[in-house]
């Protein structure tokens, strides 16, 4: 298992041969509150070679459970959200996914990150092997709405994983603007 | 027509199939006589009489049950479909959740397909006589809140069939249902009736009643509205919101102005649900 920092990538594919299906993790811990609380989406993105997604079918989310490909698939509850992706079945026209979590928008008060501790995203493999790990740095995040945790990416005929920990301070409205999510 | 490639049927959720446990011995003194060995060559085991749902044997011959091309589990789905799309799927799989989502969401799929066109919330600026229907996209129908205001009453009926109301006055009929997030599934702020769409998969329906001479308006969260008018001729109209699938259908129904708020549950079939007294007698 390697644990990654903010910017480092790992080569999920070179270092492990015949890799085919991965398991993607992201976990948090929040404040709990007896009130009204933020809630935490994860998502994932296919882009295509221009960093945007492809469509809004190549997006996978608790009401989306299936890319239109069946390469990636959302297996989450309250507790646990995690997504499959089957790297054979990625159409090449994919560069990479990313992984994020936003604020939902709630109109009652939509919450940021600052109620967040101990998040991270891990990947995995099909039976649950842990194969890189990434802690989200603690810091001031009063303002973060949405976070970028990684990215599977391709590099040449490899999959690898890059780390990033972006925070958005403009919610989910501010990274479907960066990835072309048609909202 | 009965599917003999699939072992299991998640798609008919109203039938049960129940495979009759067939013992070793029978097959075996089966496949002794020769009008049986016939069938044994195919199938590898007795055919039953009739009609049979039972899965095919792994000892039989491929090819002789495939038929002539099996749809891939990425092949797109035309019509009505009641198969699963790959049998191969579920081997292949590595753990049973993954195979059960894979599943829903081929099962989503296939009701969202069979769904006719509707327009989506931005082709129209009003639901009426003439255009009483519009379609939320899977996105639109989960992020932040449905905001419907000038509603004077709502009822609501989760996926499991819990089913509540409440008025703009505090009133409260049924049983609420709170979502994680501490808020109520449907509910009021202040004079707006809200639907926090993060927990959109928990609804079933909800309607909103208007008693008031100004229209309702339904917003989401990228800004695009639609009215509803108020009521007018002796109709008035009550909002639907139907998830299919994952997305969420807002309908403009037409009812009798002089209809109170219980003759328009019964039309819409809302039965409030209560919450059964606990005991602890005998824990």
């Amino acid at each position: 298992m390697a644990s990654l920092i903010s910017g480092a990538n790992a080569a999920l594919t070179v270092e492990n041969p015949g890799l085919d299906h991965v398991v993607v993790g992201m976990n948090w811990e929040s404040i709990p509150s007896n009130g009204p609380r933020a809630e935490f989406v994860p998502f994932a993105v296919m882009c295509g070679a221009d960093g945007r997604a492809v469509s809004n079918d190549h997006l996978v989310f608790f009401n989306q459970l299936l890319s239109s490909d069946a390469a990636l698939a959302f297996v989450g509850d309250e507790d646990q959200e995690q997504i499959d992706v089957e790297l054979s079945r990625v159409p090449t026209e994919i560069s990479k996914i990313v992984f994020f979590v936003y604020v939902d928008p709630e109109v009652r008060g939509k919450g940021t990150f600052a109620s967040v501790r101990n998040s991270h995203i891990r990947v995995s493999t099909a039976t649950r092997k842990e194969l890189v790990r990434f802690d989200l740095p603690a810091g001031k995040q009063e303002s973060v709405t949405a976070m970028i945790f990684g990215e599977l990416y391709r590099h040449r005929t490899d999959w690898k994983f890059r780390a990033l920990g972006q925070g958005y301070t403009t919610g989910l409205t501010g990274v479907a603007k960066d990835y072309g999510i048609s909202l | 027509m009965v599917n003999r490639q699939d072992p299991l049927r998640i798609d008919v959720p109203f039938m049960r199939r129940r495979v009759k446990q067939t013992p070793a011995s029978s097959t075996a003194a089966v496949a002794d006589t020769g009008q049986s060995q016939r069938v044994q060559t195919v199938t590898g085991h007795q055919q039953p009489q009739g009609l049979h749902l039972r899965a095919p044997s792994s000892s039989a011959s491929p090819h002789a049950l495939q038929p002539a091309t099996v749809p891939s589990r990425s092949a797109p789905v035309s019509g009505l479909s009641l198969a699963r799309n790959s049998p191969a799927s579920s081997a292949s799989s590595p753990s049973p959740e993954l195979d059960a989502v894979h599943q829903g969401a081929k099962v989503e799929k296939n009701q969202a397909a069979l769904l006719f066109p509707a327009p989506k919330i931005r082709d129209t600026y009003e639901l009426n006589l003439n255009e009483q229907v519009l379609r939320l996209t899977a996105l639109e129908s989960a992020v932040g809140t449905l905001v419907v205001s000038g509603s004077t009453a709502v009822a609501w009926e989760s996926v499991r069939h819990v089913v509540g109301a409440a008025d703009v006055l505090g009133n409260t009929a049924g049983t609420p249902i709170m979502t994680a997030g501490n808020r109520a599934l449907v509910g009021y702020e202040k004079q707006t009736a809200l639907i926090p769409l993060r927990h959109i998969r928990e609804l079933r329906r909800a309607i909103f009643i208007n008693r008031g001479n100004s229209p309702m308006g339904v917003q989401i969260f990228n800004g695009a509205s639609v009215a509803i008018p108020p009521p007018a001729n002796g109709v008035q109209f009550v909002l639907l919101a139907h998830r299919i699938a994952n997305l969420l259908e807002l309908r403009a129904e037409p009812v009798p102005i002089a209809w109170t708020d219980q003759q328009i549950w019964q039309e819409f079939d809302f039965t409030m649900t209560h919450q059964a007294p606990v005991s602890n007698y005998r824990r």
